[in-house]
């Protein structure tokens, strides 16, 4: 049966401008997290979160183009340049398709008008697409916090009806006054680093990131390189029960866990990177869903504390840093926490440390009930 | 097994229509009137419908008139049914409002900022009809039909979805539109699960 592998990667974000630079920051226990005065961005109040330093992007970004076009662009288009440069990917190619990931987009032009094209998802997109001169129709997937491992799984999919070679799936958000905001008036925002799981957590801190992976199929395992990373089995749910808070039973994460364990044994599974937001109740459905299918007892972890909520780009980051995991035999210790806050005790990796791992999983639950859940496989 | 559309629906210039007939129109109004009158018409009764913004107003009607009258009615739960659903100006409609509460009067609102994402509506939809099946929302310039088709076919081939709703569902400045299929994989299906045959119906 056809198979789906990553051939490279990119992670842009505070700790870095490669999946290698962020691998090695989040090894040593680095966050990005930092605290922002008040009306930074235009907020009222001070904020605590990882932003990508302007400047910085500018400058990496001249190196490459002088294209003229917005923070959000060029963080998607670098990313991109980042994961496809001294790789053989063709971008242009009539078998190649750009998938973008994102919630917000150019969001923040709002501030000054309401009617530009920009505005639009899937002119972003466009832009992407064109600036790699690729000619196929982009697709866009915004589907709330889950939208990186949507996109992943219209990446697979894609690929496997037969119209592609390669995919190059980008997730990308910035953080403007227009998303902080919205956050601190759901009072969903922590004022400190965010603590994942513990019994003192408060709130999610935002990030800002891009990722990008590039997908390509093949016909079987053979003919792929050993520590190939692999997209094994995935599951997209809705919990049918409320616009913007979790299920109390976590029924949706727990069909879609069902859905990618099945003909699996909880042993095969390395660990678990859950969405982690230290949101209250989001930990809680988490520990909830992971209790339910037996998987309590497998190390689990939240990247969060190193990044933040990336949003649109969270669920290809942490595939990104998950899939670096299996490689490196590396399970990376949960950044914030210290003693159990959630009913469903579960096994939170708190010492980052070396360990044989073939398999994990990566799951993530968003706004309107939806949930996603992917297994990743290394070759051995 | 076969791919078949068992039914369609499409509100269009403040136009309802089930199947390609039309159902309900009334052109006097504005698109948030006519959605409204709508709703009134056909007699829906779920109250939660007024706290719902515009798109997800225009997307649970569609919906939930397509599903009237199907065994997929209701909340008898459903975990192997799909939603598909993609648009051209994702939640702008509604960031827009957002964005308004954000300027010189700072009064941001969670309950419009919950709307600033375009995937609820399919939430909307999942919660009336105790959808658990796969759910995701598209972004597009126009309503790309042979992407839908085969990403779907696709997603249909590789999962245990049985059902799915699929379609085009778009509001923004007062200008709305829905176009939604159900299909359903049966062994003594139609298989009009296609771009061309898609594409006649979609007008």
């Amino acid at each position: 049966m056809a198979i789906v592998y990553i051939q490279s990667s990119n992670i842009i974000s505070p700790l870095g401008f490669t999946t290698e630079e962020n691998m090695r920051a989040v090894v040593s226990g680095k966050s990005g997290l930092q605290n922002f005065e008040e009306n930074t961005l235009g907020v009222p109040e001070a904020f605590f979160a990882s932003l990508i330093d302007s400047e910085k992007l500018n400058n990496q970004f001249l190196k490459i183009s002088d294209l003229e076009c917005t923070r959000f662009e060029k963080l998607a288009i670098f990313s991109v340049h980042n994961a496809i440069e001294n790789s053989p990917i063709n971008a242009a190619d009539s078998r190649t398709l750009f998938i973008l990931s994102t919630t917000k987009g150019n969001v923040n032009l709002l501030e000054s008008t309401l009617d530009d094209e920009r505005l639009y998802l899937w002119h972003s997109a466009q832009v992407i697409a064109d600036f790699y001169k690729n000619t196929n129709t982009p697709v866009v997937v915004s589907n709330a916090c889950i939208s990186g491992v949507s996109a992943t799984i219209v990446a697979k999919r894609m690929l496997k009806t037969g119209n592609y070679d390669t995919v190059i799936v980008v997730g990308a958000d910035i953080i403007s006054k227009f998303i902080i905001s919205g956050f601190q008036s759901f009072k969903a925002l922590s004022q400190e680093a965010c603590k994942p799981f513990d019994v003192s957590r408060i709130g999610l801190n935002l990030g800002e990131g891009a990722a990008t992976m590039v997908l390509k199929i093949a016909d079987s395992e053979d003919s792929l390189p050993k520590g190939t990373i692999i997209i094994e089995n995935e599951a997209i749910t809705n919990d049918a029960n409320h616009i913007s808070g979790p299920s109390r039973t976590g029924e949706g994460l727990f069909l879609g866990l069902q859905s990618v364990m099945k003909g699996r044994t909880v042993e095969e599974i390395g660990f678990v990177n859950t969405h982690g937001t230290a949101t209250p109740f989001n930990d809680e459905m988490e520990s909830i869903a992971l209790s339910r299918i037996g998987l309590q007892q497998v190390p689990v972890q939240s990247l969060k504390g190193y990044f933040g909520h990336t949003l649109g780009a969270a669920g290809l980051l942490e595939l990104v840093i998950s899939a670096e995991s299996l490689k490196q035999n590396t399970i990376i210790k949960s950044l914030g926490y210290e003693t159990c806050g959630v009913s469903n005790p579960l096994n939170i990796i708190t010492e980052t440390e070396t360990k044989d791992v073939n398999r994990c999983i990566k799951m993530v639950s968003g706004f309107g009930g939806c949930n996603a859940v992917c297994m990743l496989k290394k070759i051995c | 097994m076969e791919l078949s559309i068992t039914k369609y629906c499409q509100i269009k210039n403040n136009s309802f229509s089930i199947n390609g007939e039309s159902v309900f129109s009334n052109t006097d109004l504005s698109a948030s009137e006519f959605l409204t009158a709508l709703y009134r018409h056909e007699q829906v009764g779920y109250p939660k419908f007024f706290k719902m913004d515009y798109l997800s107003k225009t997307g649970f009607l569609a919906a939930d008139l397509l599903l009237k009258d199907t065994d997929f009615y209701g909340d008898k739960p459903k975990q192997n049914l799909g939603i598909f659903i993609s648009n051209k100006s994702s939640s702008l409609d509604t960031d827009v409002a957002f964005q308004q509460t954000i300027g010189n009067e700072y009064f941001p609102s969670p309950s419009v900022f919950v709307y600033t994402l375009p995937n609820i509506v399919m939430g909307e939809i999942a919660i009336k009809h105790k959808i658990f099946g796969e759910n995701t929302f598209f972004v597009n310039r126009d309503f790309d039909i042979k992407a839908v088709c085969d990403y779907v076919s696709q997603a249909f081939a590789e999962s245990d979805m049985q059902q799915a709703i699929i379609g085009w569902i778009d509001y923004f400045n007062q200008h709305c539109e829905a176009f939604v299929m159900l299909v359903e994989k049966r062994a003594d299906g139609t298989p009009n699960f296609t771009q061309e045959i898609i594409q006649n119906l979609y007008k």
